[in-house]
């Protein structure tokens, strides 16, 4: 099974993600914050990471300009999730070094379908 | 008439045949695995399922076989089906499962097969 | 353009009324359809997904309350500066998106656990829901947008840029290889007010393209590698970016590439070197018809969104619970409507009048689509309520053609477009088979058996409904002898076209149910329907479908018999030895006993493995009956839902550990049934297996 870790702070879209993408089959880790989303990132290495950009503590851009510095834990894939909406967001995270962008409300099956294809770049 | 589950073995050098009678339902498919396993476990090096006087298999039949296929695969001893008359080889198809075994047509191919 | 730094706060305090002007009562109405859907989920007993209508109702009481408090904080936190405002136009969006994204994800999950189950109340007001939410989402798109508060260097371009007081603006991307070009286009368009973005070449025009929001493109017609033409190719040739407006840039000499880029459907062009103000006028139109377009595009969707739910209501309004065949209702009714466009105006119904009577018709409103869909609904509850209240009030079952008389005066009234129906209905005496018929310029009902050909029963036909008034309907008797069944439909049967312009006509219709072994009205329907997509296949459906099938069925010495089951395995068992004990009674075949056998041991260990997460003991009900045509077994259980007939087969090939509910075992039990019925009633599952007994001659 394929392991994502979740970082998003908000309880209730949490609990939502984590089971929609558990039904999809998807081994589902779950961060509150960006530090934990850090941690579990290098002690669990997942194979793909879904980030939600306002976290508190350390937020979305910060926690993934740590994991893409970090030799552990560069390689693994990350989605950036953002309820703001707005044209400069996707521009910002490209360049904190997301390798995706996708807006909330979620469309499971446009993630799913970018999820596969950072799964399958990298697996190549 | 539907009849009840009747387990009977045959020892031939290379294999043993389990022979299946009447009916496998939610009721008699633990003692059915629990009969291909102790076979499996005694380490003989062919297990046989005749199936032939099998009326039908409930799913939990099917479960029974899958998991003693997995355990012979893990103790190295060769696992095969005989037997399958019309009606228990509509229900091997409906799942999927005619490929999931070595399936012959009656146990002398079967034992040929085995001593081969 | 008087814009004043002091001003600004003002301004965005308005603009944040406006706002929760208009999100509130999306926000208020959504939060009564949570609590209701709460309410709906908690009374159909699906326990386990309780805590997800809970979590919709919480989200959606959120994203009241932001609604609610949006102002002062806001307005505290944005000053004068334009990025700030653009900060916080960004945070609302976020806490009003956050909680939406909840409300999406969790009805979606929802909608997936209903499955197939639809139809019911939890699910349509599920996607109602959904609709709103999405509408919600639009609206925060197109309105939390903050006004740009004026700062010195915007009002010193537009001091520049005199002739621009009424220009229409835009976001323009400027598509050429050439930098210079480039800069003077960009700084032109800039003067005047525009956004711009500059792309070097046409993959690179195409990137952006796809990525951003785009009112116009300026395409330059010369390129090396990609040239405009091909650029404009991929554009007009992908629906997802087809609607942008192009304007190709060209030298004059080139006239002959500018003539095939306007095929290609380039929108307009423009002559180098640039004049300011044609370039100007160009442009404003261009961004002004794409707007147009736009608004046309939104306005069609949600009238194509206002449609389909037109087609849910109306499809609403016709039964779709087909009461089973019992000794004391010995009669089974089966129909299915087909509308031809979203709204139609065909209908069935077919309803008890006291115990013994069963009404049944079917009826085609002139025209199709809106207004005879309304026309319809006003037919259609006439219909059921003057022959169910002259019973109720006076005691008296009307005869057809009475009721036709009191519908036809009623529908005679303020109908100035003289829409009128055809209408065919019956009631039959469920005991004695006893029918009468009446006839408003309707096609004729088809009687049906195993034992004589299919007939038509003519019927003395008036004019159809709402043209004249007082016009006279008379009742025509027959009876319906067991096994017998009749047929009634709408002309877009007999009328539906194939490919090669052929009617489908009536001596298919006759052929088809000539054909038929077997005449349970379920099986009827589903054959003339099925003859009809083959016969029609692709072509396109002109008018509404309408068939209706009722038999009386006869049932000899039924034998009934009831036992208690445990919610354990052992319940196979004694389901196992009832069906063995009624065998040795009535002498079915051991293939019929069998495969009950199997069927009845996949749906009780489902329920004793996987229907109860307490570990109470459960009393579970089994019933037995057999007649010369069939085996049932109906097995009620208050084990959590499960409807077999849309669980997820799953393949157990590999992962047989982790067995599910549904699995292989649902697959056997779809295939060895003949009917397989569900239904969930007041907490419990019905599960109905039904065995046809086939009697060689």
């Amino acid at each position: 099974m394929t392991k994502v870790l979740l970082v998003e702070d908000n309880e209730m879209n949490r609990d939502m993600l984590s089971r929609r993408l558990t039904r999809k089959g998807f081994d589902v880790i779950v961060a509150i914050d960006g530090q934990s989303g850090i941690d579990l990132a290098k002690s669990d290495q997942p194979e793909v990471i879904l980030m939600d950009m306002s976290l508190p503590v350390i937020d979305g851009w910060e926690a993934t300009r740590v994991l893409k510095a970090d030799t552990s834990t560069k390689h693994i894939p990350i989605i950036a999730l953002t309820a703001h909406a707005m044209s400069s967001d996707r521009d910002k995270a490209l360049a904190a070094g997301c390798d995706d962008y996708d807006t909330k409300p979620v469309e499971l099956p446009r993630l799913l379908e970018k999820m596969q294809t950072l799964l399958t770049a990298e697996s190549s | 008439m539907v009849q009840e589950m009747g387990l009977q073995e045959l020892a031939f050098k290379r294999a043993t045949v389990l022979q299946v009678k009447g009916n496998i339902n939610s009721n008699n498919a633990p003692q059915f695995s629990v009969r291909m396993n102790s076979l499996i476990e005694s380490g003989c090096p062919h297990l046989i399922v005749d199936l032939t006087s099998l009326s039908f298999m409930t799913s939990a039949g099917f479960r029974a076989l899958l998991i003693a296929g997995r355990s012979a695969t893990e103790a190295q001893c060769a696992f095969s089906l005989c037997g399958l008359n019309e009606r228990v080889r509509q229900l091997f198809e409906l799942g999927g499962f005619l490929d999931l075994f070595p399936i012959h047509a009656n146990q002398q191919d079967a034992l040929i097969e085995a001593t081969k | 353009m008087s814009h004043k730094n002091t001003s600004n706060h003002d301004t965005l305090a308005q603009k944040l009324d406006a706002i929760r002007a208009e999100l509130l009562p999306f926000a208020e109405d959504m939060c009564s359809l949570g609590s209701q859907l709460k309410q709906q989920f908690k009374s159909e007993q699906f326990i386990d997904v309780h805590d997800d209508t809970t979590a919709i109702a919480t989200a959606l009481a959120n994203l009241r309350n932001q609604v609610k408090g949006l102002n002062l904080e806001l307005i505290q936190g944005a000053s004068d500066q334009a990025h700030e405002t653009h900060i916080s136009q960004s945070r609302l969006r976020h806490d009003l998106r956050t909680p939406l994204n909840a409300v999406k994800g969790y009805s979606e999950m929802l909608l997936e656990s209903l499955g197939q189950h639809g139809e019911s109340v939890s699910h349509s007001l599920l996607l109602d829901l959904l609709s709103k939410t999405n509408t919600v989402l639009e609206t925060i798109s197109t309105s939390v947008v903050f006004p740009e508060l004026e700062s010195d260097e915007v009002v010193k371009t537009h001091e520049h840029s005199e002739m621009s007081s009424v220009a229409v603006l835009g976001k323009i991307l400027v598509v050429d290889d050439d930098k210079s070009n480039l800069t003077v286009l960009s700084r032109l368009l800039e003067q005047q007010g525009h956004e711009v973005k500059c792309a070097n070449s046409g993959p690179e025009a195409l990137l952006a393209i796809r990525s951003g929001d785009f009112d116009l493109v300026l395409l330059d017609m010369l390129m090396p590698g990609m040239n405009g033409y091909e650029v404009l190719s991929i554009i007009k040739n992908d629906s997802d970016i087809a609607h942008l407006p192009v304007i190709v840039i060209s030298a004059l000499d080139e006239m002959e590439g500018v003539i095939n880029c306007i095929e290609a459907g380039a929108d307009d062009y423009l002559p180098k070197p640039f004049n300011p103000t044609l370039l100007q006028a160009r442009i404003g139109t261009g961004i002004e018809r794409k707007r147009l377009r736009d608004e046309s595009t939104a306005l069609m969707e949600r009238m194509e969104t206002e449609l389909q739910e037109a087609r849910r209501a109306q499809l609403n309004l016709v039964p779709h619970d087909f009461p089973s065949v019992s000794n004391a209702q010995p009669i089974a009714v089966h129909a299915h409507v087909q509308p031809a466009r979203e709204v139609g105006g065909d209908f069935y119904d077919f309803f008890y009048v006291g115990e013994n009577h069963l009404w049944f018709l079917v009826a085609d409103v002139s025209d199709k689509g809106v207004a005879a869909g309304m026309f319809m609904a006003r037919a259609s509850s006439l219909v059921r309520l003057i022959p169910m209240q002259y019973f109720k009030q006076f005691g008296r079952m009307l005869m057809p053609h009475e009721v036709l008389n009191d519908i036809n005066n009623e529908l005679c009234q303020f109908n100035p477009e003289m829409a009128f129906i055809t209408l065919l209905s019956g009631r039959i005496h469920i005991q004695t088979g006893d029918v009468l018929i009446a006839n408003a310029g309707h096609s004729a009902a088809l009687e049906y058996s195993a034992n004589v050909p299919v007939h038509s029963l003519e019927t003395w036909r008036g004019h159809p409904l709402g043209i004249k008034p007082d016009s006279e309907y008379r009742s025509m008797q027959t009876t319906l002898h067991p096994n017998h069944g009749l047929f009634l439909y709408t002309d877009g049967v007999t009328d539906a076209l194939s490919n090669e312009e052929e009617y489908f006509s009536d001596d298919r219709l006759f052929e088809s149910l000539q054909r038929l072994k077997k005449h349970s009205p379920a099986l009827v329907v589903q054959t003339v329907k099925e003859a009809l997509r083959v016969f029609t296949r692709d072509a396109e459906q002109f008018d509404d479908i309408t068939l209706l099938a009722i038999q009386r069925t006869q049932h000899t010495a039924i034998t009934v018999k009831e036992v208690l089951l445990p919610n354990t395995l052992e319940a196979c068992r004694v389901a196992r030895q009832e069906l063995i004990g009624l065998q040795a009674a009535h002498g079915f075949s051991d293939t019929v006993c069998e495969d009950m056998c199997l069927c009845a041991d996949e749906i009780i260990s489902n329920n004793a493995n996987f229907g109860y997460s307490d570990q109470r003991e459960h009393e579970n009900l089994l019933r037995l009956s057999v007649d010369s045509t069939q085996v049932v077994l109906e097995f009620i259980d208050d084990g959590s839902f499960f409807d077999p007939q849309s669980a997820p087969i799953i393949q157990p090939q590999h992962d047989l550990a982790t067995a599910k509910a549904g699995g292989l075992g649902i697959k056997f039990v779809r295939h060895l049934t003949d009917e397989l019925h569900y239904k969930r009633v007041d907490g419990k599952n019905h599960t109905v297996l039904v065995k046809h007994l086939k009697h060689e001659a």
